[in-house]
């Protein structure tokens, strides 16, 4: 009976050894990655952020790491963001290039981990009249805020066809997207600069495109996602890892764009349909890519105008390293 | 102008007195809304007041007096009877009847003591000069004029009187009606007060009508004084005063008795009453 | 009084700080609050974004007001509440007035009162930019609805507890009802009106600091709030405390006004309650 069962336990007992070491060494090599306990991921109302949300509804990063609580929140401004990250609300935020030139050049630790698009931003209105830039002085025009990516691109369309940077200040009103549509589409405000889908959605229902900041910045960057420098230190993999899963996010959205839009539709619930998304992904202006272009042109207009005091000396400034390689501008 | 205003000779003011008596009052009846049901204050009270004379009302408190007096002012319809003024009858609150209230706040805070009296002038048509030029004379008259700038909450309480006194003789009433005006202040500036107030009343020849619950003080001032009965009152008698004499004489000590008296009877009477029904 | 203390030394530090005259007081205890922010600013290392000291601050306010980019905001803001004010004023005098002369005026007045009152004006704000589209008329309409009912309120009150012998006094000397609610009702209720007057700037201010900070510029030039709110878009926090500092030195001159104009009417004629 003895000898039987001894190549038996044998055999057992190397599994079990094999099994233990196994484990301790995934368990090991899990370990030596320092992951934070609880992630705040906050973005706003727009398919710039399709690379994101694609990542929400498939829960991508809470399989990838199951020690982390994720938690996804929707602000109305890239302020709000950029404050939230202030405070410790939030560890990644994503948002326009506008608020994160303006929150590093006044010295808040942000920058960009992973760029998530470039966007054509179209300045949509209702009323006939107003077919020019110089049609808008004195008129109410809707944007998430004066600091926000429309906003600087409002100043750069004002000092090109009116020869003053600000002349237009007085006409901004702060709106989310959302309610800016609305209120273009019930006359309630003149004209909204706004980004996509919502200028496809008011093009189709009425409006009509005054002017895109394409015209006046060339293809630029429009939105990335953020984190502190302190955060990146402290967990620079997990950073990585997060940078790597955009791209991969971003290389379904163009290479599928239908499975990407019937993930969309998951995460808003059926409304808008799929091939509502897919005719967004296409036609709204945007083009996803982890490559961040036209960050330098920005921050020298804003600097030009007074909105910065403080230059970046390059494009790198303004990104951390798993950026680096995407040879931006 | 002048002459009417600096005048105030009662013989020169007699002439323009209209015949027959300047207040009436006929089976007077008055009474005012309780919550325990209407209360009648005055059952019924018949006299009159001839002008230029002082008719002092006099009674237990409760008895109806001050209603009586807020009817002639016209702030209170009677419930029966009548109440004529030279003739006239349902009487509306105004000008010609001024009153002086019991109460320190009769003056208003906002105006100076010499606004005061000039207020009531500019509303009833005077000019400003006018109103000005009359409101001094009165103010020296109640010797008040070196008050004239100050608020009369600076005032002490004989002195906000006079300025009430001042602020209704301004208005050359036909008759000066005063609920127990002195009632509120100490011994000695009521007893100045009083003489003040003969001195002016000869002065000026106004016709008074004067409430009060004092015996005393309707002999210094009275010509004639009304004794009320209590509620629901009726007129108990109508004695004349005028010859009586200084306060030292029997005569006066005789009617301070008969008065006391007559109060008191009711009071006794009450009492009797009660035991008797016991 | 004084007690007898266990310790030699505590009577004698309440002794000292009691007879010091109340100026003095204040102002030392000032002076110790403004030294613990400073210290607070400069030796805690707390960011910069999110806390300015004293000096920085009144740097701040200092550059502000010499060229123009404070005062500018200021005046905006101070016109819009006069303006608003002056309306809801208007309106709650015609009110009151209407409930002093009639039964129906009383109870249109108590029932509106009771219904509006509560409203917060930062509510009433999205309701406005509805009706009177997203511009200053928005505003006004919103401020006015917040000062028509503390006014409303106190004048009413005062018209009420007027003495009833001043009143009779009024009628004896032969006003018409009207003059006697111009004449006798509205100076006797003078400090009530005051009070409400009060009560009415200092919600119209917060109203209005509270309504720019939320919607921003709204058509017109821009006020305090949005100077403040606009300093903090631009993580420009030594702005924002300028701009605090502003409002609560602008809330001491209006005190202060406010307490001149009741010395030369409520006070000298002794009617202060």
């Amino acid at each position: 009976m003895k000898r039987h069962h001894r190549p038996l336990l044998l055999a057992a007992f190397a599994a079990a050894a094999l099994g233990v070491l196994a484990t301790s060494a995934t368990a090991g090599h899990k370990a030596s990655i320092p992951v934070p306990s609880k992630v705040t991921i906050a973005y706003q109302p727009g398919i710039g952020y399709a690379p994101l949300i694609m990542l929400k509804t498939e829960h991508t990063l809470e399989a990838q790491f199951p020690d982390t609580t994720f938690s996804w929140k929707v602000l109305s401004s890239g302020s709000a963001i950029t404050n939230g990250m202030i405070s410790g609300d939030v560890q990644i935020g994503a948002g326009g290039v506008g608020p994160l030139i303006v929150a590093w050049a006044a010295g808040v630790d942000l920058k960009i981990v992973a760029p998530l698009d470039w966007g054509d931003l179209w300045l949509m209105a209702k009323d006939p009249n107003i077919k020019t830039i110089a049609d808008l002085k004195g008129k109410k025009i809707a944007m998430p805020g004066p600091t926000s990516i429309q906003g600087v691109v409002l100043r750069k369309m004002a000092q090109v066809k009116l020869g003053d940077a600000h002349a237009l200040d007085a006409t901004i009103i702060s709106m989310d997207h959302p309610a800016a549509m609305q209120a273009l589409l019930t006359g309630q405000i003149d004209a909204h600069l706004t980004s996509a889908p919502y200028q496809l959605q008011e093009k189709v229902q009425g409006a009509h495109v005054v002017a895109r900041s394409y015209q006046y910045f060339g293809a630029h960057s429009f939105l990335d996602a953020w984190e502190t420098t302190a955060f990146y230190n402290q967990y620079p993999a997990f950073s990585k890892a997060f940078f790597t899963d955009v791209s991969q996010a971003i290389d379904l959205i163009n290479k599928n764009p239908t499975k990407a839009s019937k993930v969309l539709q998951d995460d808003s619930g059926g409304i808008p349909t799929w091939r509502q998304y897919k005719q967004w992904i296409a036609a709204s202006g945007l083009k996803f890519t982890t490559q961040p272009l036209g960050l330098m042109r920005f921050a020298n207009f804003m600097n030009k105008i007074g909105m910065i005091n403080k230059m970046p000396a390059a494009w790198t400034d303004l990104v951390l390293p798993p950026v680096f390689g995407t040879k931006g501008s | 102008m002048a002459a009417t205003m600096a005048s105030g000779n009662v013989r020169e003011r007699a002439a323009f007195a209209p015949a027959g008596p300047l207040l009436r009052l006929d089976r007077v009846r008055l009474g005012y809304e309780l919550p325990t049901g209407f209360h009648v204050a005055v059952g019924e009270a018949s006299f009159q007041l001839a002008a230029h004379e002082k008719l002092v009302v006099i009674g237990p408190s409760g008895c109806g007096k001050s209603t009586l007096l807020k009817a002639i002012a016209g702030f209170v319809a009677p419930v029966s009877g009548t109440i004529e003024l030279a003739g006239r009858g349902s009487l509306r609150p105004g000008p010609d009847r001024a009153v002086v209230f019991q109460e320190f706040d009769q003056l208003f805070p906002w105006r100076t003591v010499l606004g005061n009296v000039v207020y009531p002038l500019r509303v009833n048509g005077r000019s400003r000069r006018e109103a000005a030029v009359r409101a001094r004379h009165f103010l020296e008259l109640t010797h008040l004029t070196a008050a004239a700038g100050r608020y009369p909450h600076e005032l002490s309480g004989g002195m906000k009187q006079r300025v009430a006194i001042a602020r209704a003789l301004a208005l050359e009433p036909q008759m000066l009606l005063m609920d127990e005006p002195f009632g509120a202040l100490d011994a000695i500036t009521r007893q100045r007060l009083q003489a003040e107030l003969n001195r002016i009343v000869a002065e000026t020849g106004v016709t008074l009508l004067f409430v009060t619950h004092s015996i005393e003080e309707a002999l210094v001032l009275g010509d004639r004084v009304v004794v009320l009965s209590e509620a629901p009152s009726r007129v108990l008698e109508l004695v004349d005063v005028r010859s009586l004499g200084g306060l030292e004489t029997i005569e006066y000590s005789h009617m301070r008795g008969r008065l006391r008296a007559l109060l008191a009877v009711e009071r006794e009477e009450e009492g009797d009453l009660g035991d008797g029904r016991d | 009084m004084a007690t007898v203390a266990t310790s030699a030394s505590a009577p004698r530090l309440a002794w000292r700080w009691g007879t010091l005259p109340v100026w003095a007081r204040k102002a030392l205890l000032l002076v110790a609050l403004i030294a613990v922010w400073q210290a607070y600013v400069s030796f805690s290392h707390v960011s910069h974004l999110l806390w300015a000291g004293p000096w920085q601050t009144v740097r701040a306010f200092e550059s502000g007001w010499r060229d123009g980019s404070l005062a500018g905001p200021t005046w905006t803001t101070l016109k819009l509440l006069l303006e608003s004010v002056g309306i809801g004023a208007g309106i709650a005098v015609v009110f009151t007035v209407f409930a002093a002369l009639s039964a129906l005026g009383t109870d249109l007045l108590e029932l509106l009162t009771s219904i509006f009152n509560p409203l917060p004006g930062v509510a009433i704000l999205p309701i406005a930019m509805l009706w009177f589209g997203i511009n200053r008329s928005a505003i006004v309409f919103t401020l006015a609805m917040t000062t028509i009912w503390p006014i409303a309120i106190n004048l009413s009150m005062g018209f009420r507890t007027v003495s009833p012998t001043l009143v009779a006094v009024g009628r004896n000397i032969g006003l018409s009802r009207l003059r006697v609610v111009t004449d006798v009702l509205a100076p006797a209720a003078l400090p009530h009106a005051v009070t409400g007057l009060k009560a009415a700037w200092a919600f119209g201010w917060r109203t209005a600091i509270a309504s720019e900070l939320v919607f921003g510029v709204a058509g017109s030039k821009g006020g305090l709030g949005n100077y403040i709110n606009n300093a903090r878009l631009f993580f420009l926090t030594p702005r924002v405390f300028a701009g605090l500092l502003t409002i609560a030195l602008l809330g001491v001159v209006f005190e202060a006004l406010f307490g001149v104009a009741e010395c030369r009417t409520v006070v000298r004629w002794g009617m202060k309650s």
